[in-house]
């Protein structure tokens, strides 16, 4: 067992970056299902609300915190798929052009059999007319090594903007 | 200034069809700016989001950048969030805790009230002392409903409770109950391109949409919603709309909790809730209320603050251009509900109207599809329609606006697009409210 905060073993490293970025082209293809299978049944799927403070601002945002974009639990994740394939989701038909970049990967020992991981993702649409949006987000996953591969069982994600420059997030990070 | 008379080119009288140029047209826009935005009660916060001496948060009102803070004194205010030296953005935090503000290019300092407070080497370097009064930054007159922060810059408008008029009333219905309603933050920040009152006349009376837009998430969320999925079924409701331009739909209350989307816990807390504030709004307000608390609405405060009660959002459709917005979204809670409760309704406002709700994202595309299409020339010379329900409003016992039923009608835009025509050409508030209450009473 390696110690907390060394790298993987190079064929560890090797597949769990690999996973990475097939986890980017399931979504690109829109092969939902086999994503979710990508996912620990306890994943946790986070993107905080951002706001922007003065850095020596120590007051508390609010009792209840901030609140989230994304806060969902597989069962969640299941309901956003459900309608994204419902066949009665109309910004998605025709279908769009998206693609999703990875890249910072970096990937560090965590305690058990898991790994912590950062990477950045650049997500590109276009839709209708050619028109494109681009989102940026850094990613702070952990991963756990199973029978099945390397599972996703947390990702907290920081979308590189305070307010959302795109008209819906019909998409994953 | 546009008359009534040019205006009557672009907007029917009866607001049943309107000139495309008035969603596309940048002197329209520019003119909404003057004579909407600067005269118009709009939406600024809540006290619940500034509870504290120093507590602010920064805003718009039109374009107008603002700062609304909270005195030592415990008195809220608000001001314009440009240095009067040469201009410059005073505040750039969306919000936090301050003692004063300080403007990053000479590093004057304004106060909590916006009162100019300190101008480095003043003595030195001005040969007459600053006339300090004057460079205080611009005070916006504040008005609180129940807790709700409103803003206006024109000193002659009525007071925040007449432009309310009957819609005090309604909004009673959740900010008149013991600790009243509040908002949770921040709020969530998204831009689309489209223009400003589409979105304003969407939540202020179409219901017609739902069934259509929302298709998809009808679909997977199923319970009673669906009801109305592909448009196949009228849904019960009544369409109400206001004196000063405001609106809303309430779906037909029943004597079960209405149909909601809150799930597992959450909707068990809710129905608790429910069940137990229901007699409390009978016996304080009225069987009418009290069935109006039961009900889904959606709803606008003219000009651009909407609002869901059972999603329980709370919007402004801040303007960025003719062609464009940036949608600000908080949550609608009661005060005096459980922590557990305010999470979970939220989560159900961030799950459906957040910037990845799943309701929410399908209406941005109507919205940018409706502003789009104006770019052809000869598509712009084509009217657009608001004729729904026409001839259907009246007035009923107990209720004090117009309404007219169901909830699929246009009566609340057409009323909205008339008391925008009358802000526009209006030469002061005396003719606003003259006309206004005119044609409230037809």
């Amino acid at each position: 067992m390696r110690n907390v905060g060394s790298m993987l073993s190079v064929e560890h490293h090797l597949a769990l970056q690999q996973q990475l970025i097939r986890e980017a082209r399931l979504l690109d293809e829109e092969s939902f299902d086999d994503w979710l299978a990508l996912l620990n049944d306890d994943v946790r799927y986070r993107l905080p609300l951002a706001e922007r403070r003065f850095r020596k601002d120590r007051s508390a945002p609010s009792e209840l915190g901030s609140g989230y974009i994304f806060d969902d639990t597989k069962q969640r994740l299941r309901l956003r798929i459900n309608r994204l394939q419902s066949g009665y989701l109309w910004a998605e038909d025709p279908r769009n052009c998206v693609r999703r970049v990875i890249s910072n990967i970096e990937i560090w020992q965590a305690d058990d059999n898991q790994a912590e991981v950062f990477s950045v993702v650049t997500i590109h649409r276009s839709r209708l007319d050619g028109f494109e949006r681009q989102l940026t987000a850094g990613r702070r996953d952990r991963w756990q090594t199973t029978a099945a591969g390397w599972q996703l069982v947390l990702r907290d994600i920081q979308l590189d903007n305070a307010v959302v420059m795109d008209s819906n997030l019909n998409v994953f990070f | 200034m546009k008359t009534t008379q040019d205006f009557r080119q672009l907007l029917r009288a009866d607001g049943g069809t309107q000139h495309r140029d008035i969603y596309w047209n940048e002197d329209i826009y520019a003119q909404e700016l003057e004579q909407v935005f600067a005269r118009s009660w709009l939406f600024l916060t809540h006290d619940s989001l500034i509870p504290k001496p120093g507590d602010f948060v920064t805003t718009f009102m039109g374009e107008d950048r603002v700062i609304v803070s909270r005195g030592r004194d415990g008195v809220v205010r608000a001001f314009l969030n440009s240095c009067n030296h040469r201009g410059n953005i005073v505040c750039r935090a969306d919000s936090g805790n301050a003692r004063s503000f300080t403007c990053h290019y000479h590093g004057w300092v304004y106060g909590l009230d916006g009162a100019l407070a300190d101008v480095p080497l003043e003595k030195e370097i001005y040969t007459e002392p600053l006339d300090r009064k004057q460079l205080g930054l611009k005070q916006v007159r504040v008005e609180t409903y129940r807790g709700f922060i409103y803003g206006n810059f024109d000193t002659t408008a009525p007071s925040l409770v007449d432009y309310l008029g009957e819609m005090a009333w309604y909004f009673d219905t959740f900010m008149d109950v013991p600790g009243g309603s509040e908002l949770l933050g921040p709020p969530i920040k998204v831009r689309i391109k489209a223009n400003w009152k589409f979105f304003s006349e969407n939540f202020i009376g179409d219901f017609y949409h739902a069934g259509w837009t929302h298709a998809a998430a009808i679909k997977i969320i199923g319970g009673a919603l669906g009801l109305i999925l592909g448009n196949q079924a009228v849904a019960p409701g009544i369409q109400f709309a206001t004196t000063f331009g405001h609106g809303f739909n309430a779906s037909s209350g029943t004597d079960e909790i209405f149909p909601h989307i809150h799930q597992g816990k959450v909707a068990e807390l809710f129905n608790d809730w429910m069940r137990a504030r229901i007699p409390v709004v009978r016996a304080r307000l009225g069987p009418e209320r009290a069935q109006l608390y039961n009900a889904i609405w959606d709803g606008t405060m003219f000009p651009n603050n909407s609002f869901l009660r059972g999603i329980d959002t709370w919007k402004v459709w801040q303007p960025r251009g003719p062609r464009e917005i940036e949608v600000w979204t908080w949550t609608l809670v009661e005060r005096d509900m459980p922590e557990e409760l305010k999470r979970g309704i939220r989560h159900t406002n961030e799950k459906t109207f957040g910037a990845a709700g799943l309701l929410e994202g399908d209406d941005g595309e109507n919205m940018e599809g409706n502003t789009q299409t104006s770019a052809g020339w000869v598509t712009r010379q084509q009217p657009l329609n608001t004729e729904m329900g026409m001839g259907r409003e009246g007035f009923r016992e107990g209720y004090p606006s117009k309404l007219s039923e169901p909830a699929d009608n246009e009566a609340a835009h057409r009323n909205f697009l008339r008391m925008w025509e009358t802000m526009m050409t209006a030469k002061d508030w005396d003719e606003i409210i003259t006309r206004r209450r005119q044609d409230a009473r037809t």
